[in-house]
């Protein structure tokens, strides 16, 4: 088996074929009607965006017990500076290359794109972190939700950047999306994957865990939550970039708490610390937002209900009904890979003496 | 949101019992599709026309008031027979006021409902959202009342049957200048509401091109419930009318703020004052005050009555302006697709983009070359603690 | 000899009460030393000045003649000192193993920007840790519940447990607050035997908390003892039992 550098350079290659096979695939789908463009926006795209958002938001909230309700704010700072750069900058020197030019760096361009989302949220996510990590809980949770509405008014005051009324006519450099999303979504999940198997997972860990203890062990634990809260909102920023480079606008209000609220949930639903769990949850509920359109119109009690009003009660309910009957989430700390069929990795041993 | 408090428990636990069993329907729906862009739509008996509209978002009332309209001149056209001896099958959509799930509501429409036509949205954001949609499939949509003048600039399928807030705009200072003979105005915004920094502007510019001026601009935040100090502020200015560009929800609080810190001159708004709930909460601070919006139901025109009076019957409450539009935007697309003598969509856009003095309950209304209707405006008061009809002020009165 | 730790009146002070006054004494290496004393004497709070958790009011701490007293917990934990706690302080969703190596983790070398790309450097590195902490595991019997997840552990082996994980860390001093707690006579007696042979077998300096004296008399050759945040005497068992202020701190209870 190939080891190190070599194998990790094969991984990056064979994903990045597969994933393009896969977009050409779901490309020609949707041009010959197969699948519906709809179908693949709402049960692929966004989900797979969210997927990023709650891996992200899981490394912070699930593995180091941080609780963030401003990853909303990460998603925003990555969306907007990158979409300033590629509206303000790079098409118009893309502009000015000969056209055997544009295509190449079009994506090279989206590419730097994407890192200048994912660099200003880290930077964001380091300026927040280092200060609030002091606070614990609630108040870190009231801290970092000040500093989404912040960052969400601050964009909103942003007249470069449209103010309430948006940031309109970006490049949209994605394309189909498939592709791009797919990729960041992969490069996030390995990124986490990665973290968690290796011994300094176990450090972010332990600071979930007990602070104190952490501490006593060696673990600067202000590092690691800083580190934390740098490497979520790296991801959450990427993740935003591949919005507005999708979508070709963005609003301010598409960034508000309801949007930090929903990724928590995620992280919550899918069990705090399990990849797997927040990549379920992540897909599921963006999936069930939308599914949820499709309930019918029913009559009871002689008065008739139409679906559109009760899709947000009934989402409201499943969430619900789910940590009630199942506190832990939908996988706990468990996660769910190709080591799951075969042997298990953290076998329950009778433990008596 | 009221109208989710009225449902009752046991109906929530049949909601989540009936997404169980219902699986199926999403299937359903998914089979068949044919490729987005064609141009004609299927020849069953039934044309389907797709309303995308705020149902369970912070703007839901302006997403009933919509589909309120819509569905009203949907009943009464299949009650004549429908359209081209076809009946109108309605779908409706919601955003929640998030311009992502507006456009995810109107891919469905098009794409899995197989609309011909799409009505909507009433937020500029989320037309804005959705508009470019329905010009790549090459769907004709029709916003009622969307004010940004942006929104039609998205393509030569995009339509819209109000005025522009640039008009509107134009409207207000007119009538604060010329009707409430004022030079001096302080303006309170909304500047996390694209509408309302948008009017707002568009006032200023027409105000001051009179000759008026603009005491001061102040702002506030849609989730904001004092407004003291702005309004301090505002009082220490001595302006003869303040113009509040928001939406309805806040003005009750604003009114009676704006009262209490002894601001005594009339207050002025645009068409977002338009709600069934705009007074309630203000106690009598609103009285004296205007605002601009695209129809009055005190009208007496009978065309005008008889859509109050059947509005009122089916839905129990007076309908607003936002009710006027989408039941006009809806009327107008039935004309249009008499007038094309087909449902194919190319054939609606080129009628739609001929229309000329269709008689509206909001209005004459003709497209112009940015497909925009051309229309006249009226200014409501409220007076004796109800909303008044107090004068129309025509395209031709104002200049932009 | 040079002191291991030398404490050099160290004060600690809350509000107005002195929990420690004026402690001064030193550890010399391999030496295996016991502090006791009656409940509220301030033999924790010793421990939590030791390892930073509290900064001294007065007075210095030093680890092998650097002064160590204004360092947070980690860097103390970095250069050499390691803990256990009075209430037991496991990562108690994580494995036994886990909590091992994350006491091995305190001697990493790679940095964090490896980890996530999984380089070579950092899988060698997590291949020894795990080899490391799986023999400190076998040491303290330990192996068979190396996958159970520490929180389900009965209590004598999250005791023992909490000490393998210190002793990860390769301290040069280990620090036990109350080991023995909780444990009956011969599970106590068992983990005697084991700080014991730590020391004889591995050469490790131990200061031990005890609040019961029969435990430490029987295997430290020098005791401190506390009262009131005072010193009140110090040396070996035998003189130390007979010493008239120690059996009037204990008072009624048989030294």
């Amino acid at each position: 088996m190939i080891k190190g550098y070599p194998r990790l350079l094969l991984f990056v290659l064979v994903t990045i074929v597969l994933l393009w096979g896969l977009d050409r695939l779901l490309f020609g789908l949707t041009s010959n009607g197969a699948l519906g463009l709809y179908q693949y926006r709402v049960f692929i795209l966004i989900p797979l965006l969210y997927i990023t958002l709650a891996v992200s938001l899981n490394l912070i909230n699930g593995i180091t017990g941080q609780f963030s309700l401003g990853h909303a704010g990460f998603f925003a700072i990555g969306a907007y500076l990158s979409a300033g750069f590629s509206k303000f900058y790079a098409s118009q020197w893309l502009a000015g290359m000969p056209p055997s030019m544009q295509g190449v760096m079009q994506i090279v361009f989206l590419l730097i794109a994407l890192l200048i989302g994912g660099i200003a949220a880290a930077l964001a996510g380091l300026l927040i972190g280092a200060p609030t990590l002091r606070l614990k809980g609630d108040y870190l949770a009231i801290a970092t939700l000040g500093f989404g509405e912040i960052i969400r008014i601050m964009f909103e005051n942003a007249n470069t950047f449209g103010g309430p009324r948006g940031f309109t006519d970006l490049p949209q450099w994605t394309g189909f999306g498939f592709f791009w999303y797919a990729l960041v979504a992969v490069g996030c999940i390995a990124v986490c994957r990665n973290l968690l198997q290796s011994a300094h997972g176990l450090a972010f860990l332990s600071v979930r865990e007990d602070e104190v203890a952490a501490e006593s062990m060696g673990i600067n634990t202000t590092r690691y939550k800083v580190m934390a809260f740098i490497l979520g909102a790296a991801f959450a920023g990427i993740a935003g970039s591949l919005l507005s480079h999708y979508e070709g606008s963005i609003y301010p209000n598409g960034f508000n708490l309801d949007v930090s609220i929903m990724i928590v949930a995620m992280v919550v639903l899918g069990g705090q610390g399990s990849i797997t769990g927040a990549v379920l949850a992540g897909a599921g509920l963006k999936m069930l937002e939308e599914a949820l359109r499709f309930l019918p119109e029913f009559s009871l009690f002689g008065r008739t209900f139409q679906p559109l009003d009760l899709r947000y009660l009934v989402f409201a309910l499943v969430l619900i009904l789910t940590m009630i009957f199942r506190q832990q989430g939908l996988l706990g700390h468990r996660e769910f890979g190709w080591k799951t069929i075969g042997i298990g990795k953290r076998s329950k041993v009778e433990a008596n003496g | 949101m009221s109208k989710q408090k009225r449902h009752s428990f046991a109906a929530l636990l049949s909601a989540l019992a009936l997404i169980v069993t219902l699986n199926g329907c999403n299937s359903g729906s998914d089979s068949g599709n044919t490729g987005s862009g064609s141009g004609t739509t299927s020849s069953s008996d039934k044309i389907v026309i797709g309303v995308y509209a705020d149902l369970t978002g912070n703007t839901s009332t302006f997403g009933e008031e919509t589909k309120n309209g819509v569905t009203l001149a949907v009943e009464e056209i299949n009650a004549k027979g429908g359209v081209l001896g076809k009946q109108i099958e309605l779908k409706i959509e919601d955003t929640r006021s998030d311009p992502i799930q507006a456009k995810n509501a109107v891919t469905k429409l098009i794409q899995v409902e197989k609309s011909t036509a799409i009505i909507g949205e009433v937020a500029s954001k989320l037309s804005l959202a959705g508009a470019p949609v329905c010009q790549e499939n090459g769907v004709p949509m029709i916003t009622p009342s969307s004010t940004n003048p942006e929104v039609t600039k998205k393509g030569d399928y995009i339509f819209r049957v109000c005025f522009l807030d640039t008009f509107q705009g134009a409207v207000l200072a007119k009538f604060a200048h010329d009707n409430l003979k004022t030079t001096k105005v302080s303006i309170l915004y909304d500047n996390s509401n694209d509408y309302s920094v948008g009017l707002a502007e568009f006032f200023k510019e027409a105000f001051t091109k009179m000759g008026g001026t603009i005491a001061g601009e102040l702002t506030f935040k849609a989730t904001d419930s004092d407004f003291r100090s702005q309004l301090t502020t505002i009082r220490g200015q001595n302006p003869q009318v303040v113009f509040v560009p928001g939406y309805y929800d806040k003005m009750g609080l604003i009114a009676r703020q704006a009262r209490e810190q002894g601001i005594t001159v009339p207050m002025l708004g645009g068409d977002g004052w338009s709600s069934p709930d705009l007074l309630k909460g203000a106690g009598n601070a609103l009285e004296g005050c205007f605002f601009s919006d695209h129809y009055s139901p005190d009208d007496p025109d009978p065309k005008i009555q008889e859509f109050v009076k059947k509005y009122s019957e089916k839905f129990g409450k007076t309908p607003t302006g936002l009710a006027a539009l989408a039941y006009d935007a809806a009327n107008v697309l039935f004309a249009a697709m008499e007038t094309a003598k087909s449902a194919d969509r190319k054939a609606i856009r080129d009628a739609l983009a001929a229309v000329e003095n269709f008689a509206g309950v909001s209005g004459n209304i003709s497209m112009d070359e940015n497909r925009d209707a051309r229309k006249s405006a009226s200014v409501l008061a409220i007076k004796g603690g109800k909303i008044t009809f107090e004068t129309k002020i025509e395209p031709a009165d104002v200049q932009m | 000899m040079s002191a291991l730790l030398e404490l050099r009146q160290v004060k600690m002070r809350f509000g107005g009460l002195y929990a420690v006054n004026d402690l001064s004494f030193q550890i010399q290496p391999g030496e295996l030393l016991g502090l006791i004393g009656p409940n509220g004497a301030g033999k924790t709070t010793v421990f939590n000045v030791i390892t930073g958790v509290y900064t001294p009011t007065e007075g210095s701490v030093s680890l092998n003649g650097e002064v160590i007293s204004k360092m947070k917990p980690y860097q103390i934990t970095e250069r050499g000192i390691a803990r256990t706690f009075q209430n037991i302080r496991l990562f108690g969703a994580l494995s036994v193993l886990e909590n091992v190596m994350i006491g091995a983790f305190a001697r990493h070398r790679t940095a964090l920007a490896g980890a996530l790309m999984r380089s070579p450097a950092v899988v060698l590195e997590d291949a020894s840790l795990r080899e490391q902490s799986m023999r400190l595991l076998s040491t303290f019997d330990l192996l068979s519940v190396a996958h159970a997840r520490s929180r389900d552990l009965p209590y004598g082996l999250q005791r023992r447990l909490e000490i393998a994980r210190a002793l990860a860390t390769q301290p040069k001093l280990l620090l036990l607050d109350e080991p023995a707690a909780g444990m009956n006579p011969q599970e106590s007696e068992e983990l005697m035997h084991l700080i014991r042979r730590l020391r004889d077998e591995m050469g490790q300096t131990v200061l031990l908390i005890e609040h019961d004296m029969k435990v430490v008399m029987g295997i430290c050759e020098r005791v401190l003892v506390m009262d009131y945040g005072v010193l009140i005497a110090q040396g070996a068992p035998e003189v130390i039992r007979k010493d008239p202020k120690v059996i009037e701190a204990y008072l009624g209870e048989p030294v």
